[in-house]
């Protein structure tokens, strides 16, 4: 296929990237021209890298084995990456007649360049190509400066091109001390709104007619895009929402020129979920057992439902034991209060809104100091001054046992203390609460406890 | 959480016996330690609990020969009865055990069915019924987060259950433990090894099986690489449906940056082999949140299950152990008090309720001598079914000295008391009887008391089963659970617990319809357990049957039945006639009588009559356990040795050991005035110190003394002139030098153990770290 053909081709599957494919054809020329060493190809997430790379290379070596496609994140040493591309290279696959090994055993870089000289070495003119994949992932190491300079270590043996792709800019690769040539750089720009329209057309479901289609996913567009511009994110909503958004028009509630009648049914659905929708705080079999947009619902009982749903199904507050739950109460008030407060909040027979908290409460504006704990997040404390406040805190005097330390050593497994003293040191152990103030809240309700009393400066 | 129980700690609170370590390869129902009395136990005898009398023995007995168990009753306990006892335990524990383990297993086993379910619906279209579906961009992996409770220590045995049944269903399971992933490569090397075990791949070729094992030893040479497993996966053609479900069962253990890596790679097979990922969590769904980053949180399709059962669980072991009686011991107040709290306040965990319980049926029957009273009574069969109560002949005879003690346990005086009382005559003479003539003891007076604790605990669960049916027509808000309820009936009167006030309230406020609903289901409450034995209870005046019999037919008809009973038993129908609300405790009481229009004066006055029934009744079947003659013998009460074993206090046991070593060590020499061996010892003697006593504890004693900053001079000078005084025991007096070393050694330790710090704030002085004298 000539190269025109393939701009053409690729242009059309990706609306906006024409620009970034002709430039990328015209630096990959013919297969047996000498392409550039590097390529760094760059932009933000979701902006088509990955895929035009893909289909690219498929049109334009179709059926043959000169690219090796290797991912950053899975390649996690660098004899994962050399075997795979190795591997690629030769056309090997490891199955059981060659008892899963790979085309050769590749250790290090010397290796990888012998092997690759042998490999390639045959006299074949045609470029051969690395495609990393998540290329940040290979800073810092030695790998990384080396695949930037990997035709030039092959020399004259091998035609040998390298195509990193990443979503950081090439100034955050760069290496201290120079020495590395700088590739070249090809940039995806992020989709303008036609653009997202465009690649979103493709979207549009068999039989759904495409205006109507894309009136719904630019409106869903102005909604969305100051939160997040990510196509995916853009298209996994319109995936979730146009069942709920079209089904009245099924159900002969309303036509669908009646577009504003469409939303308002929609409405609870909009609100409600789109941002637990956008967290994954309601996943998609979750979303899609949620009974279907239609006249019938009753908009608050659709919003209850969707909020149980991010909410309920144990995903609430913790379920713990009574004195365990006083102990991570104690953690939050070590975390949160200064300590040369102790002494008026938790001393036994004196109130909390005793005269020194109210002298120093003038000095702080409605919404407390601005460098108050709250903002700051939590302080490490120390083992013993929890066991203090948590033993003035509990209602009933109970004896020091070691079901409490046990308890203490549980909270830290569960992640919901964070201990940030050394492990090795026994003594002097210092932990931070790890849990939010609307946790924490919840949890004292349950045990009555009224954890606001007892907070410093919290607004 | 994690259990508390480590045969270490119990060193520290016991202080009158040694301990035998035996290894734990031994028979199963052999235990770990045997509690022995030292030959010295009687200058101690009044610090211990009441069972002194049985663990005296004579300490040259082979402990370790016949399971640890000794003749008790200081070694005049026939041979064959100790035999008895030791068969008595297997019998009682081994089917008891059996009970617990199936409970937990059948209480998880709806939640695991689900994931299950779950397992083998992923990856396939679901069919809705929705028009315009459109397909997600991203490819999710379907994900189960299992909400297993905080209790970590219970976690191995649900996800057990859960793996089992997930190969019952021909799924490739791949168990993940944090502590063996703590980098990537390390996850992937574990999980690979798995999938290839499960799929039967060596590089031999040859199938290995899933037990197969020691699968890293065909992987040399070949690095741990994601993309074996799609090619495995096409060539191991797998039975169709089966998934590959990789588990990670302490999702809080795991680093939060290898699991994000792990779903990012796994994301990239999940279209071409059928990944499902369950996460165990303890917490709650915001671990997920706070530790993954969004685009691998995007990657998971998420579905929630909660696992977290400990407490139905323990509901229902409750029931079948100390309800319906499972086991002949059942726990009185403050044990079982004992046993709820760890369990509520501090652990949820399900395997410390059975230690705890374990270890009380072992103190039963090891230092209870009495105890082999229970093969009288017999329970389970030996499947673990609750089989019906019978009484049989004990095994034995018993000897002089169990005799002697069942005449002295307090519950049998009284009952022999009651028998006088309402016998008159013929009570008197059966007392004296059974006073003197061991043999009629025996024979007739025993089974007869046995008969009545089988009847009590009869009339019990059946008292339990009612406050239920009762608690069922109540709002959700106020029902307790059993275990609750459990704690109520044996520790409250009927007539003096609140939630039994809530509950007459709660009948009283019943209509008609309702109240016929609630007698039909006491009915067949009464009915479904077959050979009820209610004698005894029903002795204190409450024929429960007939009293439901006579209830039901008033509220059936009221009309007739009040007229022929009302006058007949001189009830004053007549001064009720139709006013509704008539005094001042009428309004207090029954308000909802103003508003109460529907029904007839009769009906009102039939209805107020069965809830007098209900009452009585209920009075009598939760009548105190302690009216049962030889409670004291089947009422669990050892809470003291129950919360010193399992809850160990470090600190406690440091402040007596230097405090009051003389607790610990028990030694003539330390003890001072108390050489006469009186127990009344003022506290003046105990603080008086020794130069025999150990050198840190004799920095401790002196260290009391001292304000909150201590001049180390002073303090020297307290030790040396103390340390000194052993010229008098000792050939000579030990030099300065020697002193110096010694107090220096004394004062590090207890720096050691917390009791000082040293400062900067005053020179030669240390911070004293605690309080008080």
């Amino acid at each position: 296929m000539s190269t025109a053909d393939v701009s053409t081709q690729l242009s059309e599957k990706f609306p906006g990237r024409g620009e970034q494919v002709d430039q990328l054809l015209s630096l990959l020329g013919e297969p047996t021209d000498a392409s550039p060493g590097c390529i760094f190809v760059y932009g933000p997430s979701a902006s088509g890298k990955t895929s035009v790379l893909q289909s690219l290379f498929s049109h334009y070596q179709a059926g043959k084995t000169r690219v090796a496609f290797v991912s950053g994140v899975e390649c996690f040493t660098a004899r994962l990456l050399f075997e795979r591309t190795l591997n690629a290279w030769a056309g090997h696959v490891p199955s059981k007649d060659n008892a899963y090994s790979n085309y050769r055993k590749c250790d290090s870089l010397v290796d990888f360049v012998a092997r690759a000289s042998e490999l390639l070495g045959g006299g074949e003119e045609e470029t051969h190509y690395l495609v990393v994949d998540q290329a940040e992932r290979l800073r810092g190491t030695s790998v990384l400066t080396s695949l930037v300079r990997l035709s030039e270590l092959l020399g004259s043996q091998a035609n040998v091109s390298v195509i990193l792709v990443s979503a950081v800019v090439w100034d955050k690769f760069r290496v201290r001390h120079g020495g590395a040539t700088d590739p070249t750089l090809v940039f995806f720009p992020r989709y303008t709104k036609a653009q997202t329209l465009d690649i979103l057309a493709h979207d549009c479901p068999p039989g759904e007619p495409s205006g109507f289609f894309l009136t719904f996913v630019d409106a869903l567009y102005e909604v969305f895009h100051r939160n997040s511009t990510s196509v995916q994110e853009l298209r996994h909503l319109v995936a979730m929402l146009y069942p709920k958004f079209v089904q009245p028009v099924f159900e002969g509630q309303a036509t669908r020129s009646e577009f504003s009648r469409l939303f308002k049914l929609c409405q609870p659905y909009f609100s409600a979920a789109s941002e637990r929708l956008y967290l994954r705080e309601i996943s998609t079999s979750e979303w899609q057992r949620v009974a279907p947009a239609s006249a019938k619902n009753r908009a608050e009982d659709v919003a209850q439902a969707i909020y149980e749903l991010a909410d309920g199904s144990g995903s609430g507050i913790m379920d713990l034991p009574y004195y365990t739950k006083f102990l991570l109460v104690a953690g939050y008030l070590a975390s949160y209060n200064p300590s040369r407060l102790d002494m008026q909040y938790f001393a036994r027979g004196k109130d909390p809104s005793a005269k020194g908290r109210k002298r120093k409460r003038q000095a702080d504006d409605a919404l407390g100091g601005q460098k108050r704990q709250q903002l700051l997040g939590p302080k490490a404390f120390a083992i013993e001054r929890l066991l203090a406040i948590f033993y003035s805190i509990v209602a009933e005097a109970m004896d020091s046992s070691v079901d409490v330390q046990v308890q203490i050593a549980s909270l830290v497994t569960l992640r919901l203390f964070t201990r940030t003293s050394n492990g090795d040191r026994l003594d002097g152990v210092k932990c931070k609460c790890n849990v939010g103030l609307e946790t924490i809240r919840a949890i004292s309700r349950s045990v009555q406890f009224e954890v606001d009393r007892f907070l410093y400066d919290f607004a | 959480m994690v259990d508390t129980y480590k045969p270490m700690d119990v060193f520290d609170s016991m202080t009158e016996c040694t301990f035998i370590l035996k290894p734990t390869t031994q028979q199963s129902q052999q235990q770990k330690q045997q509690p022995q009395k030292k030959s010295r136990a009687k200058s101690a005898a009044g610090r211990r609990s009441s069972m002194a009398a049985g663990r005296e023995d004579n300490a040259d007995h082979d402990i370790s020969a016949n399971g640890g168990f000794v003749p008790l009753l200081q070694g005049k306990e026939p041979v064959e009865s100790m035999e008895l006892r030791r068969r008595l335990f297997a019998d009682m524990w081994t089917p008891l055990e059996h009970l617990l383990s199936e409970t937990e297993k059948r209480v998880n086993n709806e939640g695991v069915t689900e994931v299950c379910d779950f397992v083998s619906a992923s990856y396939t279209r679901v069919e809705t019924t929705e028009k315009g579906q459109l397909a997600s961009p991203f490819a999710e992996i379907a994900t189960a987060v299992v909400f297993s409770g905080v209790n970590t220590g219970d976690h191995s045995n649900l996800f057990q259950s859960l793996q089992d049944q997930l190969y019952e269903n021909s799924h490739y399971v791949v168990m993940l433990e944090s502590q063996y992933c703590t980098s990537l490569p390390n996850m992937l090397k574990s999980m690979l090894e798995q999938v290839a075990a499960g799929l039967g791949i060596g590089t031999g070729g040859g199938s290995k099986g899933r037990a197969g094992g020691g699968t890293g030893v065909g992987f040399k040479g070949i690095p741990y690489d994601m993309s074996l497993l799609r090619i495995w996966w096409d060539e191991a053609t797998p039975r169709k449906g089966s998934r590959i479900v990789v588990i990670l069962q302490d999702f809080e253990g795991f680093g939060p940056l290898v699991v994000d890596d792990f779903i990012r790679i796994a994301a990239n097979y999940c279209q071409d082999v059928p990944i499902v990922v369950v996460f165990g969590l303890a917490t709650s769904y915001e671990c997920v949140h706070q530790s993954l980053t969004k685009a691998s949180i995007s990657m998971l399709n998420v579905e929630r299950f909660n696992l977290q059962r400990s407490k139905q669980c323990i509901d229902t072991v409750i029931r079948s152990v100390f309800v319906e009686s499972a086991s002949v011991l059942s726990f009185g107040a403050e044990a079982y008090k004992s046993l709820l709290d760890q369990f509520l306040l501090y652990s949820f965990s399900i395997t410390g309720f059975v230690k705890k319980l374990k270890f009380a049926i072992m103190d039963f029957f090891y230092a209870q001598p009495l105890s082999v009273l229970s093969a009288m009574v017999s329970r389970l069969d030996q499947d673990g079914n609750c089989a019906t109560f019978s009484i049989r002949e004990c095994p034995i005879r018993l000897c002089q000295e169990q005799i002697e003690l069942i005449r002295m346990q307090r519950s049998v005086q009284r009952f022999f008391d009651k028998k006088v009382e309402m016998d008159g005559d013929d009570g008197r003479k059966y007392t004296v009887k059974a006073l003197v003539d061991d043999d009629f003891l025996q024979d007739s007076v025993l089974p007869e008391m046995l008969r009545h604790l089988v009847s009590y605990r009869q009339s019990y669960s059946l008292g339990i089963s009612m406050v239920q049916a009762i608690q069922d027509t109540m709002p959700e808000a106020q029902h307790k659970p059993l275990r609750t309820l459990h704690y109520y009936g044996i520790s409250q009167l009927f007539d003096e617990g609140t939630h039994w006030k809530t509950l007459s309230a709660a009948i009283r406020r019943m209509k008609v319809p309702e109240m016929e609903q609630l007698l039909t289901r006491f009915d067949s409450i009464l009915n479904s357990s077959d050979s009820l034995d209610l004698q005894y209870v029903e002795t204190s005046g409450t024929d429960i049957k007939s009293l439901l019999q006579q209830a039901r037919e008033l509220v059936a008809n009221p009309d007739q039945t009040l007229k022929d009973e009302g006058y007949g038993e001189g009830k004053t129908l007549a001064d009720a006639p139709s006013k509704r609300i008539r005094t001042r405790t009428d309004m207090d009481n029954r308000p909802f009588l103003l508003f109460d229009n529907s029904s007839t004066d009769q009906e009102l006055r039939a209805l107020d009559i069965c809830c007098g029934y209900i009452e009585s009744i209920l009075r009598a079947c939760l009548s105190p356990y302690q009216n049962v003659p030889l409670y004291e013998v089947f009422y669990y009460r050892h809470s003291f040795l129950l919360d010193t074993t399992f809850s160990a206090q470090p600190r406690a046991a440091v402040q007596t050991a230097l405090g009051k070593s003389q607790y610990y060590i028990d030694c003539d020499c330390c003890n001072g005035s108390s050489a006469v061996g009186d127990d009344d010892r003022d506290d003046e003697a105990d603080e008086r110190i020794m130069p025999s006593m150990n050198d840190t504890s004799i920095a401790y004693r002196l260290h009391q003394e001292c304000g909150r900053m201590i001049n180390l001079y002073d303090w020297y000078s307290a030790f040396s002139s103390v340390v000194e005084q052993e010229s008098t025991f000792m050939p000579k007096a030990p030099s300065q030098s020697e002193i110096q070393a010694r107090f220096l050694r004394a004062s590090e330790e207890m720096r050691f153990l917390g009791f000082i710090k040293s400062t900067q704030r005053k020179t030669d002085h240390v911070v004293r770290l605690t309080w008080g004298h």
